[in-house]
């Protein structure tokens, strides 16, 4: 069993067979860790990290089909915890894990106009009025599509 | 609890730190502010009767919001919220996921979104997987060549396959004394190979429509040529291949008209019946013939690699790294070319024979055309199961289609009704690819999902056995024996100079018409001053104004 605590000392204890599928807890522990903080981990992100990686430890093949339903659902989740999941993985190294979020993020700027990328993300633009105008002349082409395609759905 | 509101203040999320406090104030003020609190331990908001999706995180005092609210803030510790505060690496693995467009759109975010997006390594793939290689045509400057961006390329290239859709010259070569039976491209040299029933094979100049060269007789009729930068090769109905070796040193890379030159040119005696198409790859040679056989040569010691065995008359093959597509009899296989062992075969693609084939650069698309002047798009799969997928069907033609050529996005094709048609099959890749497969799974496989073309090109003649693409042109010909070359490179600057031309137009004739109603409206100016003089001058002057804006308005209208 290995303790792993989040960045507001929340402890979680996990078996280790479950944990390795992170690169970085593996490697901790190889060398003999049995306690590892993760301070850039916060408890709710971490609690839905070993939920991912409890089923995903179990990869039989008729469990495959749960494991893709498990996973859509998984993807339900606003953006901001997908992003927190994102830094995460990113250091815990779950690959797994981060081909799944990469697409999922990806779609929320599927099919979306300029302005409403920045107001979902939070960015303000940062464009001078002059470099907005020529850097939307230079991708004009890129917005004739999304105009046809927002009417068409 | 004060509520401070800076709308000045940078959404700067990518300035986000440890002790820094960051938040963002949109338009409507929700009554709901937040204190900021310089003190990142601080717990005291007062949020909670407010929206519960509002969350707070124990000591760390972060704050996650719906980002759809009005007021996003953000207390940063070591999670920012924002897309821009990921690591440029993860960025660019989320952005790895998007289509050309939605790229496009993202760089119009920000400013680092902007270099990210633009700088992205996948412009390349994107380009590289449509076109290929990009052909450096001769660069007015070299400097130019190099600095463009991948992204630009791919912009500039997108930008240019419109020009099917505009004005075209056509230059029509003379020489071949009979029926031309195939047609062959070499975009990056600019030559056009073609041969047919007088058993010559001539060397066109695309852009000047200049014949080069032309070849002796070759002793039987040629049904099919390929040629790359290395190799130009002929095959007929005698079911050899002929082929010359380029050299360098020979302005136009092949000597066709020398004798029997030992060193660069060669014949390979192996098939049994006609030869009626030939393909060219890095290190093989591919020859199909009315044998039922297709042969997978070496290139460089032209032995015979592999024999592909069909049920029927084989008419038309496409090369793809290590497969190859053909249409045999009225059926479409897919090889493997190292084992040599079929992976998918369609039947009854067509009623009656399947005459032509082309390919996507990527492999992924197959276009077949058949007896019944109909073209089927196909879609490689290779999941759990490697199988073909029909995706769409045009019916463009009311006789046999005997050639087909592919360039993205525009497929096209030759018929012997005489014409030829211009199909753009970017409206069908536009969509997600899982959205295609479900909508097909509802729709019955026949021929309920049929598209009109593009465009049709016509006028000249019946019969039209080649077709081929390249550098804005298309080069088709027939029973006639002339070669056309169909030259759509001006397209879009003619497009360009029309629209400013009558930009123009419009221009003086608004002009005019202001003149107009200002020399009109000036005389009822003056009645209108005359009897409102009297009460206020203000007032008849606004009046007389709005007089003017009317009969302007009248005029425009």
């Amino acid at each position: 069993m290995i303790t792993l605590q989040s960045s507001d000392k929340d402890v979680f204890e996990i078996e280790q067979s479950i944990l390795i599928q992170s690169g970085t807890i593996k490697n901790m522990v190889e060398d003999d860790f049995t306690f590892i903080p993760l301070p850039s981990v916060d408890t709710e992100t971490l609690i839905k990290i070993i939920e991912y990686m409890k089923k995903h430890a179990d990869k039989t093949d008729s469990k495959e089909k749960n494991i893709k339903e498990f996973d859509k659902d998984f993807m339900k989740k606003t953006l901001n915890e997908l992003f927190a999941l994102v830094f995460a993985a990113n250091y815990l190294h779950i690959s797994s894990l981060l081909e799944l979020l990469y697409p999922s993020i990806a779609d929320r700027i599927k099919d979306k106009i300029t302005e409403a990328i920045r107001q979902i993300f939070s960015i303000r633009c940062d464009f001078t009025p002059e470099e907005e105008r020529r850097i939307i002349m230079d991708n004009k082409w890129a917005h004739e599509g999304t105009e046809i395609e927002g009417t068409l759905d | 609890m004060e509520f401070e509101c800076q709308s000045g203040t940078k959404v700067g999320l990518k300035d986000c730190s440890r002790d820094c406090v960051d938040y963002s104030c949109r338009g409507k003020a929700d009554p709901s502010f937040i204190e900021p609190s310089k003190n990142p331990k601080s717990s005291k908001f007062n949020s909670e009767k407010q929206n519960p999706l509002r969350r707070l995180d124990g000591k760390g005092g972060s704050l996650s919001l719906e980002c759809e609210e009005s007021l996003a803030v953000n207390e940063v510790l070591h999670d920012c919220r924002s897309i821009t505060d990921l690591p440029p690496a993860l960025i660019s693995e989320i952005l790895n996921c998007l289509e050309p467009k939605e790229l496009g759109v993202v760089s119009c975010v920000n400013t680092s979104l902007y270099r990210l997006a633009s700088e992205h390594h996948v412009w390349k793939e994107f380009y590289c997987e449509r076109w290929g290689q990009p052909i450096l045509l001769a660069p007015l400057g070299t400097e130019n060549a190099d600095e463009k961006s991948w992204k630009e390329l791919f912009v500039e290239r997108e930008f240019r396959s419109k020009t099917f859709m505009g004005r075209y010259n056509i230059d029509t070569l003379y020489g071949h004394t009979e029926a031309v039976r195939t047609v062959s491209v070499l975009s990056s040299k600019k030559l056009v190979f073609t041969s047919g029933y007088d058993q010559i094979v001539r060397m066109w100049n695309m852009e000047e429509g200049l014949s080069i060269a032309s070849s002796r007789p070759l002793g039987c009729t040629i049904r099919a040529v390929a040629a790359d930068s290395r190799l130009l090769v002929a095959g007929g109905t005698d079911g050899f291949i002929h082929g010359w070796r380029a050299e360098d040193g020979i302005p136009h890379l092949f000597d066709l008209t020398s004798p029997q030159n030992q060193n660069t040119e060669f014949r390979v005696w192996e098939h049994e019946g006609p030869i009626t198409c030939l393909a060219l790859d890095l290190n093989k040679m591919y020859s199909g013939s009315w044998d039922m056989t297709i042969r997978v040569w070496d290139r460089s010691s032209l032995k015979c690699l592999n024999v592909l065995m069909h049920n029927d008359w084989v008419w038309s093959l496409a090369p793809h790294d290590t497969t190859v597509a053909s249409a045999a009899g009225s059926d479409l296989y897919v090889w493997d070319t190292n084992i040599g062992s079929e992976l998918a075969i369609v039947t009854n693609v067509h009623a009656g024979n399947a005459f032509s084939l082309a390919r996507s650069h990527t492999g992924k698309l197959l276009f077949t055309g058949g007896e019944d002047g109909a073209i089927h798009m196909f879609e490689i799969i290779r999941n759990v199961k490697f199988h073909v997928k029909r995706v769409a069907t045009w019916i463009p033609h009311l006789g046999a289609v005997y050639s087909l050529a592919f360039e993205f996005p525009w497929l096209v094709s030759a018929s012997s009704d005489g014409k030829l048609s211009l199909i753009d099959v970017r409206k069908l890749l536009r969509t997600n690819r899982s959205y295609v497969v479900e909508k097909l799974s509802k729709v019955d496989n026949k021929v309920k999902n049929v598209e009109p073309p593009q465009r049709m090109l016509h006028g000249f003649g019946s019969n039209l056995f080649a077709v081929d693409v390249g550098l804005d042109r298309i080069v088709c010909a027939g029973e006639e024996g002339v070669v056309r070359i169909w030259n759509f490179s001006e397209a879009l600057e003619v497009e360009q100079r029309v629209r400013a031309l009558r930009g123009l137009r419009l221009e003086n004739r608004m002009r005019r018409r202001k003149l107009q109603s200002e020399m009109t409206s000036k005389g009822s100016r003056g009645d209108q001053c005359s009897v409102a003089a009297k009460k206020n001058q203000l007032n008849g002057d606004r009046n007389s104004w709005r007089n003017r804006r009317r009969v302007a308005g009248k005029l425009k209208a």
